[in-house]
């Protein structure tokens, strides 16, 4: 083996801890009690995932010349790497991943660069440079948030005797269902079902607070959500898998911007019940095998290509208030995360038309479908939930219709939501979507 | 936005710092820009009107004074040195400092001289600009290091002036376009595939290890040149393979002309000396068969070409050229 291959092999050990390091991480995020660190982990996958996938293209391009690379890895790696997957608890799984195998990753990366010309292998040097600095970084973060002293990294990576797995092998099934994400267990959660769940604020500078507060739990809900989308299904393409980690990412920034900005408007996350009806409700539906395609299918249509949609439509009318409120930095955070929406919402697309094998007409049936489905569960909830408690339901109700009335009078500008037809068929809607939108009654066309 | 930012800040204060030095104490002024980017005025572009048409031909790339160029017709190698020596190694890097300069420049050109081309393709290019642009600066360093700093001896520049225009093509056309991606980027980068491996194994049986990394990393690298140019051939040639094939068959016969079109002018002007080079080359084979302990042969790397994007009657129609064994 002469000395190029001998760096390439290198450069798969490190992609593959990248990958699989990715693929915990995001099986791991809806576990993770804590918030700051959960954020932080949602940020990590995306960083792992895609330094996996230029390493993995690197492996390839210089194999190119030997006819490719068969990119199996000792299966030892994968049983080391599911091994903590199978952690007991967080901060297990975290000591395990970042003061063993991301210390050592990093280890590697460092001898790797000393070993490197930087001109002669300025590909390299591009990759690897920027990669050290980011796995540096990940493991003081861990040492701080673990309070762990220094360690010397192991050397698990050194096993050539194993036996070896290809490339759609890397990855493992997923080691359990997870239909209920863990929260801070001071954090006051809404319980009952069907209750109304949006913090009735007076209209004013204190709703574009509530907003933000509201947020904070859909983004956090969402990116577990989609991180186990990717987890739950490794054997997607990797490109599925990429989508899924940078929208993760996407939304724990968007979760971050929010906690700042609502702290900082005097309203911290906390101060109204939170919520996890987001991910609660998509991680799971009846019609649906759990664990099936058609089930992630059902995830992606839901909650990307409906809801992440509305958003599009109710940007205008909600940024116009929020300025008109003197909320300037929480329209600022809005637009900022409209900008990624419609990336996210493209994703849910592709992605669901990918699953109905590029049959429109199926992803349009199953939508409707999934959307039957969703406002039957929120009506039958509802009743229950009226039943159970019909005083406050009738205040709930009451207060809803007052805040209607309040924010008629107070903003002189059409509250109405709108179609955000460029937007939307910028994205890839057909024709027919956008009236399946509109005939739901969602936003005016 | 900022991790788009951050890196051009970055990357871009580097290269001012580059300006500043090479230019030699010169100040910055960018209030004229920042004012002209600061203009909204009503005529806007779209953004496939963003570049503009080239403003001039370039059939000759500019060297410095010093450095002679081959004459046309001349076998371009010295071959002072036996070989499997240090200096034979020297003289390899200062005729690849040449080629990967002509290249670099040639490649350039077919952005510039074609903003109509799709991004994608632009992209492609400045990464092989670059690469280029890196294998030259290894070749200078080498062939320095060898005892033949770059102008020692004669440079070529063929890869450009032989590849920028062709009598048969209209210039500019999207044509002359394929023409250059189809001799310089599928069919002469695609004999390093098969070549430098084998000079890099000539290098390391002369004890040179530093100097046959480089022809190794080249030939790794031109692999994916070579796939981009055959991508951007097909493009051309709107996706048709066997059309991809005829125009290569066309241009390679006309180039093949060419050099001996050239080659016939310098016999002629000079035999003597044209007999002499042709002695001392067939010596010098002879002087390799006996000096290195394995085959110089050589043969077709048909994995690499199909890892390329090659077919299989294009890997025939290169081997059939006899340029390596099959």
């Amino acid at each position: 083996m002469n000395r190029r291959e001998q760096i390439a092999n290198q450069l798969l050990a490190c992609a593959y801890v990248e990958r699989a390091s990715a693929h915990v991480l995001l099986g791991w995020l809806p576990l993770v009690p804590n918030t700051d660190q959960k954020l932080t982990l949602g940020d990590h996958a995306w960083v792992t995932i895609f330094r996996a996938s230029r390493l993995e293209r690197q492996v390839q391009s210089i194999n190119r010349i030997r006819g490719g690379h068969r990119l199996a890895v000792p299966k030892a790696w994968r049983t080391h790497m599911k091994s903590i997957d199978a952690s007991t608890d967080a901060r297990h799984m975290l000591r395990k991943l970042y003061l063993e195998v991301r210390a050592g990753l990093a280890k590697l990366y460092r001898d790797l660069l000393r070993a490197l010309d930087p001109l002669l292998d300025a590909a390299l040097v591009e990759i690897l440079g920027p990669a050290l600095r980011d796995t540096d970084e990940q493991v003081r973060w861990a040492r701080r948030v673990l309070r762990a002293p220094v360690r010397p990294a192991v050397k698990w990576l050194a096993n050539p005797r194993s036996p070896y797995v290809q490339r759609t092998e890397w990855l493992w099934p997923p080691r359990s269902r997870v239909p209920h994400p863990l929260r801070p267990p001071e954090l006051a959660t809404h319980e009952e079902e069907g209750a109304l769940v949006i913090p009735i604020v007076k209209p004013g500078l204190r709703t574009a607070a509530a907003m933000l507060h509201e947020n904070i739990d859909a983004e956090i809900t969402t990116m577990e959500l989609f991180a186990r989308c990717s987890y739950e299904h490794p054997d997607m393409p990797e490109a599925f898998h990429q989508n899924m980690a940078r929208q993760a990412s996407d939304e724990s920034r968007h979760a971050r911007a929010c906690l700042d900005l609502a702290a900082a408007y005097g309203m911290p996350h906390g101060t109204f019940p939170t919520s996890t009806d987001v991910y609660d409700f998509h991680y799971q539906f009846k019609p649906c095998k759990p664990g099936s395609k058609r089930e992630l299918l059902w995830r992606l249509l839901l909650r990307s290509t409906f809801q992440e949609a509305l958003s599009l439509d109710g940007f205008l009318p909600l940024s116009a208030r929020l300025v008109h409120d003197k909320a300037h930095d929480a329209a600022r955070v809005l637009e900022s995360l409209m900008a990624d929406e419609v990336f996210h919402v493209e994703s849910g697309l592709r992605w669901s038309r990918f699953l109905c094998d590029g049959d429109d007409d199926r992803v349009f049936r199953e939508r409707d479908a999934a959307h039957r489905y969703y406002v039957q569960a929120a009506q039958r909830a509802r009743k229950q939930y009226v039943k159970a408690n019909p005083d406050r339901a009738i205040r709930e109700t009451e207060e809803l219709w007052k805040l209607h009335q309040q924010a008629h009078a107070r903003y002189p500008f059409d509250l109405r939501v709108y179609l955000a037809r460029t937007a939307r068929t910028a994205i890839g809607f057909t024709e027919r979507d956008l009236e399946q939108i509109v005939n739901w009654g969602y936003a005016n066309d | 936005v900022i991790e788009v930012l951050e890196p051009a800040l970055a990357e871009t204060r580097r290269q001012i710092a580059w300006a500043k030095k090479t230019l030699e104490r010169a100040k910055l002024d960018t209030r004229r820009v920042l004012a002209a980017l600061a203009k909204t005025g009503r005529t806007r572009l779209r953004r496939d009107q963003w570049l503009w048409e080239p403003l001039d031909r370039v059939p000759r790339c500019v060297r410095a004074t010093p450095l002679v160029r081959v004459r046309p017709g001349k076998l371009a190698h010295r071959l002072a040195d036996g070989p499997g020596t240090p200096g034979a190694v020297g003289e390899f890097f200062h005729h690849l400092t040449g080629s990967e300069l002509a290249t670099m420049e040639l490649y350039a050109r077919c952005s510039y001289e074609h903003p109509s081309m799709p991004e994608e393709f632009h992209q492609d290019y400045s990464r092989v600009t670059w690469d280029e642009a890196r294998h030259a600066d290894l070749a200078l360093r080498m062939a320095k290091k060898y005892g033949l700093p770059f102008g020692s001896m004669t440079i070529d520049v063929s890869a450009y002036e032989t590849n920028y225009q062709y009598l048969t093509c209209k210039p500019g056309t999207r044509q002359e376009l394929l023409w250059r991606l189809l001799i310089q980027g599928t069919f002469q980068e695609s004999l390093i595939i098969e070549g430098f491996p084998l000079q890099a194994k000539k290098m390391r049986f002369a004890k040179c290890e530093d100097a046959a990394r480089v022809p190794d990393v080249l030939a790794e690298e031109e692999v994916a040149h070579v796939a981009i140019a055959l991508k951007w051939a097909r493009y051309l040639c709107d996706g048709d393979k066997e059309r991809v094939m005829e125009v290569r068959e066309r241009a390679h016969l006309y180039q093949h002309q060419q050099v001996m079109e050239f080659r016939r002018r310098y016999v002629a002007e000079d035999p003597d000396r044209a007999i002499a080079e042709t002695e001392k080359l067939q010596a010098y084979g002879k002087a390799a068969r006996k000096r290195f302990p394995f085959s110089i042969k050589v043969y077709v790397n048909r994995e690499a070409r199909r890892s390329a994007g090659f077919t299989e009657p294009e890997i025939t129609q290169i081997v059939n050229w006899g340029y390596f064994f099959p």
